[in-house]
């Protein structure tokens, strides 16, 4: 390469990357960079034009759209909410179908004892309450009712558990370099 | 498509903007996507931009330069969905496929070369990313950055400066140790 060329590659390079350089001199830059092969380029040069070619393909790149719409669009998809709204909504939602069920499977009256009786559905065949029903039978031991209101909502928190579990994975890799390095010894 | 009632200003309007402010949707575009990586939200963000402009389109006429007014918008509007969506920095580290003209023997090494520059761009704050985006990808001059961005131009060259050593000295870095 020319004494002269390799000056004024030394200089516009410097000068793009304080900021100094013109558009003609960045031009003339891409030019230059692009005439030379890399083992002729110290490895700073080489970065630059790196950059300098990407950027030019980057300004090659076209809008995909083949028609613009002027009138204001109404935007179809849903509104992107965080974790915590999501887990909020998912428990507000949970709390309300509880409290709704509960309602209407234990409508609550005092009896003429002043105690809290719940009064379900009746049994057709046999006159009993129904508090529920599991697998399309009735169920009429309240005991059976409340045990298995208990397993739903124990694997309701597992589930909600678990989900917020999988943050866990988004953890940095030192940490996942440190629990093999644990489990190694 | 084109709204339009026969009425002759609007007419007029109508014609000035399709002269000169349509052709501006790849510059729009990619500034948009620039700001958000990524190309479904760069979209809808251009659109969002010709909607808002045709409705501004009075004021357009009084404006010296529309292209930097509108650079401005597409910038401010891409901002205002970051801050709603409160996206992670990390979203903006993807990586696009761009399409090249350079023969097959060189295509791979310079995709790659291309990825690890823009990947490196995305890691940027928004400010220097969309500054040097402004420069070296559409080529304006300083002092119509600083009129998009905001800034006087001797910052804008101070940004510039800093975003470009930046992303020279990762990218030696990674060209020296690869991605880390």
């Amino acid at each position: 390469m020319a004494y002269d060329n390799m000056q004024e590659l030394e200089r516009l390079t410097s000068l793009y990357l304080e900021g100094e350089s013109t558009l003609e001199e960045e031009t003339r830059l891409r030019e230059l960079l692009a005439s030379l092969p890399d083992s002729a380029l110290t490895p700073e040069q080489q970065s630059v034009k790196a950059m300098l070619g990407c950027f030019g393909r980057m300004a090659r790149e076209e809008a995909p759209v083949e028609d613009i719409a002027l009138m204001p669009r109404v935007r179809m998809e849903a509104p992107r909410r965080s974790l915590w709204r999501q887990v909020a909504s998912v428990a507000a939602v949970a709390v309300l179908g509880i409290f709704i069920g509960s309602t209407l499977a234990l409508r609550q009256d005092k009896g003429s004892s002043g105690t809290i009786e719940a009064t379900a559905r009746i049994a057709p065949t046999t006159g009993d309450p129904v508090y529920g029903y599991i697998n399309g039978q009735p169920v009429t031991d309240a005991n059976v009712a409340v045990r298995q209101s208990e397993e739903v909502l124990r694997s309701m928190g597992m589930q909600m558990n678990k989900s917020a579990g999988y943050l866990s994975s988004f953890d940095g890799p030192m940490e996942r370099v440190s629990a093999a390095l644990t489990n190694m010894k | 498509m084109w709204p339009g009632n026969g009425n002759e200003d609007e007419s007029m309007t109508y014609q000035e903007f399709n002269r000169e402010i349509v052709p501006l949707k790849d510059k729009l575009y990619r500034c948009a996507l620039a700001i958000l990586g990524n190309r479904m939200d760069a979209e809808d963000m251009l659109q969002d931009t010709y909607g808002k402009l045709w409705t501004l389109r009075e004021k357009l006429d009084s404006l010296d330069n529309r292209e930097a007014y509108a650079m401005r918008m597409v910038r401010n509007l891409c901002l205002d969905q970051l801050r709603a969506h409160r996206l992670h920095e990390d979203k903006l580290e993807e990586v696009f496929n761009h399409r090249t003209e350079e023969g097959p023997g060189q295509q791979e090494d310079l995709k790659d070369m291309d990825a690890v520059v823009k990947r490196v761009i995305a890691q940027l704050p928004e400010k220097p990313r969309t500054v040097i985006h402004l420069r070296d990808v559409e080529g304006y001059e300083m002092d119509e950055i600083a009129a998009i961005v905001g800034d006087d131009p001797a910052t804008v060259r101070v940004t510039l400066s800093r975003a470009r050593k930046t992303v020279r000295e990762k990218v030696i870095n990674i060209m020296n140790y690869g991605l880390r």
